[in-house]
């Protein structure tokens, strides 16, 4: 199986997100920064059209929030998208809670979740993990946010049984207090395959902040960052087996 | 310098080239002004006070304007300048301004030109910037070629004075839209023999829509398309001198 984690920037390059997807052809998709609305929003594209143009059977929406534009309530949050039914689908509040009505000048933007959803596999339920660190403006060394984050989801996955992957732009450097939460109790194929940034040409910022994840009933074919460039964040690819 | 910021997805690297390149002059297309108070980082809605911060002088002409999660945010076309404006004015050469835009009062192809005057060290420059009527096909149409004209009705009124007009003309250089200007302007980019001026992030080629033109007030020194991605569209850069003698003359 193929997975692929983005931060998609809201999907300001849509069309080489779609470029992106017809060449790696991942099974399931966890995407961060995604906007949704019930009718097309002209210069934003939303994850129903992107849905529509992959032509993915199964999507799985979890907004942090919505707001007001022009006639249209326009959801923004994470998205997984896979070919094949969840079996399961839920999601956590790491920091805030959902809010109706944001405003752009008053409203703390750093609302964040993470979405769990299950797909079947050779008799087995594999376990996806999607989240968006919350974002530390000027550095990416994380606070206590950051940490009570990744120990809520570190306390949430010593829960589960089976297969485990957890994707995502957490907004935290590879040695951040922060992601040792994790690293301790997870492979993190960011720093075992010693990426050096997942960022590129179009953003000034050259961090790893973008992080597969996996535990030992993940096999791990391969792991690579995609050539595409569709967001100011790397697509991560992780080919796998169970 | 031109450039469609489209809609400033870029902004930081758009933030950049300016600072890097230090243009007088900035014309720029598809530009958001959603005011100071949006604190949303890495937005869309402030690319026209980011650019602000980095010239002197600055005029807005906005094709519309909507509510994006209470912010009120007008788009337009821009131009920004180290020369003081000592005159300007803008008009609709196509459609009209629909404050507070919905689904339904949305007009396609709604497009300004502005006509600025700067006091380059005593010397009156115009600067035009115009964002084109679109059709599919570059090559323009019937409507594209009226439009245009308007454009050029405005250059012969200025008269024989110094004259920059630059923009997104949504028309390649031999489109019929273009021989409008034929007699009156230089364009840079069919003298230049430009291939394109969208970036790899457009997934069209040999498209030299963004246009800078120039009458014989101007000398050219240098003019080139910039090939850094900071939008779906390149920057073109003309670096020029006013005639002083053809301006004396008149």
């Amino acid at each position: 199986m193929r997975l692929l984690q983005l931060n998609a920037w809201q999907l300001r390059l849509a069309k080489k997100v779609e470029d992106m997807i017809s060449l790696e052809t991942p099974d399931i998709i966890c995407l961060q920064e995604i906007c949704d609305a019930k009718n097309e929003l002209g210069f934003i594209t939303t994850l129903t059209e992107l849905q529509q143009d992959i032509k993915y059977a199964h999507q799985y929406y979890s907004p942090v929030y919505s707001f007001d534009f022009m006639d249209e309530t326009v959801g923004f949050g994470s998205a997984i998208i896979a070919n094949q039914a969840f079996a399961t689908k839920s999601s956590t509040f790491t920091s805030g809670q959902y809010k109706n009505s944001f405003t752009l000048n008053n409203d703390d933007y750093n609302v964040r979740n993470f979405q769990h959803v299950t797909v079947s596999h050779n008799n087995e339920f594999i376990h996806i993990i999607n989240h968006h660190g919350y974002h530390v403006p000027n550095h990416k060394n994380g606070n206590e946010h950051t940490l009570k984050a990744c120990q809520q989801i570190a306390d949430y996955i010593a829960k589960l049984d089976g297969p485990i992957i957890v994707a995502g732009d957490f907004n935290l450097t590879p040695n951040s207090e922060s992601i040792e939460v994790l690293n301790g109790r997870l492979r993190n194929l960011s720093i075992e395959y010693n990426l050096q940034t997942t960022r590129n040409d179009l953003t000034t910022k050259t961090e790893v902040c973008d992080y597969i994840f996996v535990n030992d009933k993940v096999k791990v074919n391969d792991f690579y960052i995609s050539d595409v460039v569709a967001s100011d964040h790397q697509g991560l690819v992780l080919e796998f087996d169970i | 310098m031109q450039l469609n910021v489209w809609l400033g997805r870029l902004t930081p690297l758009i933030l950049q080239l300016v600072q890097q390149e230090k243009p007088d002059i900035l014309t720029v297309q598809e530009v958001f002004r959603g005011g100071l108070d949006v604190k949303f980082p890495d937005n869309m809605f402030t690319i026209f006070e980011q650019l602000d911060d980095l010239f002197a002088f600055s005029d807005f002409s906005p094709a519309h304007s909507t509510q994006i999660a209470h912010s009120n945010v007008k788009m337009g076309i821009a131009t920004f300048s180290n020369y003081p404006i000592t005159a300007r004015r803008d008009f609709f050469t196509s459609g009209q301004y629909v404050g507070d835009l919905t689904r339904e009062s949305y007009v396609e192809n709604s497009r300004t030109l502005q006509v600025i005057e700067l006091d380059v060290n005593g010397t009156a420059l115009h600067i035009l910037n115009h964002h084109g009527y679109w059709t599919r096909d570059a090559m323009g149409d019937s409507v594209s070629v009226e439009k245009m004209q308007i454009v050029a009705d405005t250059v012969k009124e200025l008269g024989d004075v110094p004259v920059i007009l630059a923009g997104d003309f949504n028309v390649v250089p031999n489109s019929p839209a273009m021989r409008v200007f034929d007699g009156l302007l230089t364009d840079l980019a069919a003298t230049h023999n430009v291939k394109t001026t969208l970036s790899p992030l457009r997934n069209l080629h040999d498209i030299p829509c963004d246009h800078i033109m120039i009458n014989r007030h101007i000398i050219e020194r240098d003019f080139r398309v910039e090939n850094d991605v900071v939008s779906d569209h390149l920057a073109v850069i003309l670096e020029f001198e006013i005639n002083q003698r053809t301006e004396r003359s008149n």
